[in-house]
Order: C-alpha cells, then sequence, then structure tokens
C-alpha cells in the first residue's frame, strides 16, 4: 500500500515537472521546423510597379528576408541593423530584402522616408509568403543561404552579433562550395 | 438556405430542371466545403492570438490562414495534408490537438497512468475495509466486556 501510495505521488510529481516544464518553454524561441530547409518559394510585387519577384531569382546569393511593417515598434529598433548589413555586405553578394506585413506600400514608404533604407521592398499583398514561411508576427528575419536554404530564422528584432554570425557562417559555407 | 427551399424559388422562377439540379449542388457542395474548412479551422492554432484557433481568432492573419484551408478543401487535399502544411512551417504547437509523440507523449501516458494506479488503490483498500467488520467481530468475541471482567456478576 505504501509502495502504490509512494509510486502515485511519484507520477503526479512527473507529470507536474512535465507541465511545468511546458510554462517555461518561450515559443518565440521554439526552433522553426524551415531552418536547413528550401526556402519556400514566393513571388510577390515590388511596391513601385506590381513586378513579380521570387526567392529564387537570387540563387547564388545569400538573402536576407526580413518580414516588418510600419505599425510594428520592435521593427524601428532592428531597421538600422538591418540598413547596416545592406551597406557593409552588398559587394560580398548578400541580398536584403523587406517583406510588408499586413500593411500598405504607402504607410510603409513613409516609414522608410523616416528612417530611411534602399533594399529591395515587396508587398505580401494576402499574407501568404508570411504562411509559407512561418511567421508569427513581424517582426522575423530569415537568413537564406546561396544554395537557397534557411540557414537561421529570428523571430523578434534581430541584433547585429545575430545577423552578423549568421551571415559571417553562410558566406563561409558558400566559400567552402565554391572552393 | 436549405436545398428545398432554394430549389422552390428557383422552380417558381422558372429555371430550367438541369439548371436548378446544378445551382442546389453548388449550393450544397459550398455547404459542405465551409462545414470542412470550419472543423478544420478549429484544429489550427492562431500563431497571433496563441490561446484561439483560427476559427475563433478576429486577427486578419487567422482569415488568411483559413482562406488557405478553404483553398485546400476545394482542392480535395486531405485533412492530415492540410494539418501537415501548418506543422511543417510552424511546428507541431500550431495543431491545438498535436499527435502524442516525444515529450508530448507523457501528457497522455501519466494522467492514464495516474487513473490506473488510483484504481488499483481504491482496489486494494476496498478489499480490507470489507475484511475490517469480521475482524472486528473476532476482537469482540476474543475481549470479553470489561464490566464482566472486573467483577463476578453484575446482577
Amino acid at each position: 500500500m505504501k509502495t502504490l501510495s509512494v509510486l502515485g505521488m511519484l507520477g503526479i510529481g512527473l507529470l507536474f515537472a512535465v507541465l511545468g516544464f511546458g510554462l517555461t518553454v518561450d515559443p518565440d524561441k521554439i526552433d522553426s521546423p524551415l531552418v536547413g530547409r528550401a526556402a519556400p518559394e514566393i513571388q510577390l510585387p515590388t511596391f513601385s510597379d506590381d513586378t513579380l519577384v521570387g526567392v529564387s531569382d537570387f540563387r547564388g546569393r545569400i538573402v536576407v528576408l526580413n518580414f516588418w511593417a510600419s505599425w510594428c515598434v520592435p521593427c524601428i529598433e532592428e531597421h538600422s541593423v538591418l540598413m547596416e548589413a545592406w551597406q557593409d555586405y552588398a559587394e560580398q553578394g548578400v541580398e536584403v530584402v523587406g517583406v510588408l506585413y499586413q500593411d500598405s506600400p504607402d504607410r510603409a514608404e513613409v516609414f522608410l522616408a523616416e528612417h530611411g533604407g534602399g533594399w529591395l521592398q515587396l508587398h505580401d499583398v494576402n499574407s501568404r509568403a508570411a504562411i509559407e514561411y512561418g511567421v508569427y508576427g513581424v517582426p522575423e528575419t530569415f537568413v537564406i543561404d546561396a544554395d537557397g536554404v534557411i540557414a537561421f530564422k529570428k523571430v523578434g528584432p534581430i541584433e547585429a552579433h545575430e545577423l552578423t554570425a549568421a551571415l559571417t557562417k553562410a558566406m563561409s559555407d558558400r566559400a567552402g562550395a565554391e572552393g | 438556405m436549405r436545398p428545398l427551399a432554394l430549389a422552390v424559388i428557383l422552380l417558381l422562377g422558372g429555371l430550367p430542371a438541369s439548371d436548378l439540379a446544378a445551382e442546389v449542388s453548388v449550393q450544397e457542395s459550398d455547404r459542405l466545403i465551409e462545414i470542412q474548412t470550419k472543423r478544420l479551422a478549429a484544429e489550427i492554432r492562431c500563431p497571433v492570438c496563441r490561446g484561439a484557433s483560427i476559427e475563433e481568432s478576429p486577427s486578419a492573419f487567422a482569415g488568411e490562414m483559413k482562406a488557405v484551408i478553404r483553398e485546400k478543401v476545394v482542392a480535395g487535399e486531405s485533412r492530415d495534408d492540410i494539418r501537415a502544411y501548418f506543422a511543417d512551417r510552424y511546428g507541431e504547437w500550431v495543431l491545438l490537438d498535436p499527435e502524442p509523440s516525444g515529450i508530448m507523449l507523457t501528457l497522455w501516458i501519466l494522467p492514464i497512468g495516474a487513473l490506473a494506479l488510483g484504481a488499483l488503490v481504491l482496489l486494494v483498500n476496498a478489499r480490507r475495509w470489507l475484511r475490517q467488520p469480521h475482524h472486528q467481530e473476532q476482537r469482540a468475541v476474543a475481549r470479553p466486556p470489561r464490566h464482566a471482567a472486573v467483577g463476578e456478576d453484575i446482577q
């Protein structure tokens, strides 16, 4: 009888331990199932003339794909990080591409006029690109390597050291593949 | 609108029988598609309002995800295929009722195990409780009443 009681207490304790562990898990830190897989192909219009641009158009280059919105406060935080990456790495075969999420190009243009930025901007008209990339909300940033594989995903504002590390690795992998 | 009521209205409007049948069929088909879409949307978690399903969530993004479900239902994709589509992109957590595997399996096994253990404890105790009155009677017979032990004869 005592053995059964002890076993019962142990079982309940284990159940609470598992549930408690679950409470400590931050969904923002859950690994994306897309990392290590081919980047989903998307074809989105530019702001200016609705020309369709696809991720596959950049094969051979490393892509920083950034989902953002003008109403997104953390997007302001990370904007300077993206600006620096665009300026510093363009000549090393890195492309920064913005994808506008749940927003209008007009409002996006106002944001860009205020905060700067000259990299390619695409409009995710019906959020299909966001769904394809498993986006929870903005900002979210993907680094896609030269082979079109998602090498890195960040949920939330990306920090300079994170982007530098991801790009350095992608460039190193590309150099290794070319060598 | 119920198919019969629609049929009556269209017939009175002079619609040819073949067109009538086609219209009713389309209406019924749309209704079935909507039912399937709602059922699946209720199984997928809204990534924006994470405590709600896509069906419950008022967010525009949930609406877009539901539109994706509807397109896939129309295209004839199965329930498993549609669930897998979202799980492949977001992870298993996007399913409100994920398949039990990995650490999630413990959440299924432990409660069932605890119930089984509890039933066993009850069974063991029930047998003991049932034996107890018999034991009490035996003790009463073995030990005479206190007043009789003190005096020879109460009378």
